[in-house]
């Protein structure tokens, strides 16, 4: 995607902006902390109790009141956000919150992707091993030839076969292993 | 002081229409026009109305390109560039947005496209916003008065 600004917009909402018009920056009496601002920035203060719940500004006249005289007692996202629309103070300390954390998170994401490399390295090695492990395994069960004639003796075998439970599986590693009894 | 407060409420407003966590505009409808700016806040009020009656990420989608253009007259190229970074990755949705994070930053409606998911036409948009505010608070004409002839 294009991060580059053209100004060639095919529509562009001007009829709106003065909506958005006269907000001078200004002086505060008091400012949210810096908790509240790295909050903030990584998007985890909320606009009231819980996510997606409306905030308290314009629950009643009271807490309204309070919003106009600036002096909120508990600072929701749209506080802030406001606060630091007309705050050249907090404006300067989100950019560089904002700045750190978006380093912070890209160094994070590359190392984690090294991390995942060696893990896949080693999962394919071992999976390479255990693949030719169970092919040099095949190759020396398989009978290469007829197999030999019986070591033991016929009439023995007979009787172990006769008597035991799981004859059928002693006879197959009888038959797949000759010459090893 | 306080007519600039209410500015800013009636702003505080509009953004939380961004992330719906808006009042009705009816409660609210005497608070933000103390500053007997009424006509303001009833243009806001429209956008709210807006979203409940046509598809409100639309709306969201216009608020979104209207906060980034005109809530700043500075551009802000790193601010720009880390937002576009991470819509571009899908890192932030429109729940997460205020206009502060978009102020200055100048989205293009590709970008919108990608925050709403859908790609829709703008100024098709922006007209059935305007209607609806014509609509809602468009004087009522007054009655034509009826002659009356006292004639025989």
């Amino acid at each position: 995607m294009n991060t580059e600004y053209s100004e060639n917009e095919f529509e562009n909402l001007a009829e709106f902006s003065d909506l958005l018009r006269g907000f001078e920056p200004r002086e505060y009496e008091g400012h949210p902390s810096e908790e509240v601002l790295r909050a903030y920035v990584a998007n985890r203060l909320l606009d009231g109790p819980g996510a997606g719940r409306v905030g308290p500004t314009f629950r009643d006249a009271q807490a309204f009141e309070k919003f106009l005289r600036g002096r909120v007692s508990r600072w929701t996202r749209s506080d802030v956000s406001m606060h630091i629309l007309t705050c050249v103070l907090c404006q300067q300390s989100v950019a560089r919150l904002r700045a750190s954390r978006w380093s912070l998170l890209a160094s994070a994401r590359q190392h984690p992707q090294e991390d995942q490399r060696w893990y896949r390295r080693l999962a394919l090695g071992a999976l390479a091993s255990a693949a030719v492990a169970a092919i040099v395994a095949a190759l020396w069960l398989w009978p290469s030839s007829t197999p030999p004639s019986c070591s033991i003796e016929q009439e023995c075998w007979k009787e172990v076969v006769h008597n035991s439970p799981t004859k059928g599986s002693v006879l197959m590693i009888y038959q797949a292993t000759p010459g090893r009894f | 002081m306080s007519e600039v407060r209410i500015e800013l409420a009636r702003l505080a407003y509009a953004e939380n229409i961004l992330r719906c966590t808006n009042e009705p505009p009816e409660m609210v409808e005497d608070l933000l026009s103390l500053d007997g700016e009424l006509e303001k806040a009833r243009r806001w009020f429209t956008f709210a109305e807006a979203k409940r009656r046509f598809d409100p990420n639309i709306v969201r989608g216009l608020l979104v390109y209207l906060f980034s253009h005109y809530t700043s007259a500075e551009f802000d190229p790193r601010k720009r560039e880390i937002l576009v970074r991470e819509i571009t990755q899908g890192r932030v949705r429109m729940r997460d947005l205020t206009i502060e994070r978009l102020a200055g930053t100048r989205l293009s409606w590709e970008h919108i496209f990608r925050l709403v998911g859908r790609q829709f036409n703008p100024t098709r948009e922006k007209e059935k916003i305007k209607e609806l505010y014509t609509q809602l608070y468009a004087p009522v004409p007054a009655p034509t008065p009826v002659e009356v002839s006292y004639e025989h």
